[in-house]
């Protein structure tokens, strides 16, 4: 009686799983039947939406390699994407430090202050951004991207960096500094493996937040060889009302594959960094 | 115990929910006859392409009150769920 039980309990939760997992990847799936499929067949109303019936072809991808700048708009989002990470780290870990270990007056507030910084969205503050980036003259370039990005990367960062770092006790890097360290090499040497899997979490959230976003790109730079991913695939593989399916998703599934690596390499840091900072508030 | 993450979770989702851009300009672009239109994609129709960024700045600006009155309320149970943590 008891082991039919637990059987059955195996059962249910796995087919949830199943069900949960099947849901989620289920686009990915969807895109590559539909950038391996033919266009006739992708037009041809009676054929089946999952299966290949008429041939796998390549000809979306090689439209998306040879007749758009696709590996233009790859070079720009990493380029982005990367830099935006970099700075990111380097404002937001000092910046969680400072509020999180140091007195000062208005520190609460400052932490306060931070998160809603974040609250604010990009889609509020896109058009006085266009007339600062416009009247700096960084209309069109790399730099518009830059330097609008860290605008929401940063705030959150700087939010569950400062809960990770409110989780590891003071004494570690107390007892390095009596032992004669400055207070940033004890945040160097001491207290940044500690926070490892919060910096990863941070690493990963930026490069992907960056990697995906839109609006900033596709206000500020509409010149084809400066365009990002998201940016590029839309406005060049959907001209007028003709859209581009196979390419699009070809070009959909090659953008989702750098984020996905990046994701598989740094798993393990990224789980134990999300439950760790999220209690503390 | 729950209630302040559940509250942060549910601000969070109100906040990208009423500042979301891509998902609808991608699907509809504002949509057939400007009827899926959020503050967001309005204000990016009337701000950058139809070049009043005046009156599209002020479109955006109408997210401001909806944000601070949800972050106000959520930020109360927050502090309350706080005293017995």
């Amino acid at each position: 009686m008891l082991r039919r039980k637990r059987w059955l309990r195996e059962a249910v939760s796995w087919a949830v799983i199943v069900a949960v997992a099947g849901f989620l990847l289920f686009p990915f799936l969807w895109m590559a039947i539909t950038s391996l499929k033919t266009n006739r067949e992708l037009y041809d109303l009676s054929a089946a939406p999952l299966l290949i019936r008429q041939g796998i072809t390549v000809e979306h991808f090689e439209l998306l390699l040879r007749r758009t700048s696709f590996l233009t708009w790859l070079r720009n989002s990493f380029l982005v994407s990367l830099v935006t990470t970099i700075i990111t780290l380097v404002t937001s870990l000092p910046g969680a430090y400072a509020i999180t270990r140091m007195t000062f007056p208005g520190q609460e507030a400052l932490g306060l202050a931070v998160f809603l910084a974040y609250l604010v969205p990009p889609t509020l503050l896109f058009v006085p951004l266009a007339q600062v980036v416009a009247s700096l003259g960084l209309m069109d370039t790399l730099w518009a991207l830059i330097l609008t990005y860290p605008t929401f990367t940063v705030p959150f960062s700087t939010w569950l960096l400062s809960g990770y770092l409110k989780g590891i006790p003071r004494e570690l890097e107390e007892s390095a500094m009596v032992d004669g360290a400055t207070r940033l090499r004890a945040l160097l040497t001491v207290v940044l493996p500690v926070a490892a899997p919060g910096v990863v979490t941070v690493l990963l959230f930026a490069f992907t937040l960056s990697w995906g976003h839109m609006i900033y790109a596709l206000a500020f730079v509409s010149r084809s060889t400066w365009k990002v991913l998201p940016v590029g695939l839309l406005t060049e593989l959907v001209r007028g009302d003709v859209f581009y399916w196979g390419a699009l998703m070809a070009g959909a599934l090659a953008s989702a594959l750098p984020v996905l690596a990046l994701y598989s390499l740094f798993t393990r840091y990224f789980v134990a960094g999300l439950t760790a900072g999220a209690t503390k508030f | 115990m729950l209630r302040p993450v559940l509250s942060l979770v549910v601000l969070y989702s109100v906040v990208m929910t009423v500042a979301d851009f891509e998902i609808i300009y991608i699907l509809t672009r504002g949509g057939p006859l400007n009827r899926t239109h959020l503050f967001a994609t309005y204000a990016f129709q009337v701000g950058l392409e139809g070049t009043l960024i005046g009156r599209g700045a002020a479109i955006a600006l109408f997210i401001f009150p909806v944000l601070a009155v949800a972050s106000y309320f959520t930020l109360r149970i927050i502090r309350r769920g706080e005293e017995y943590a």
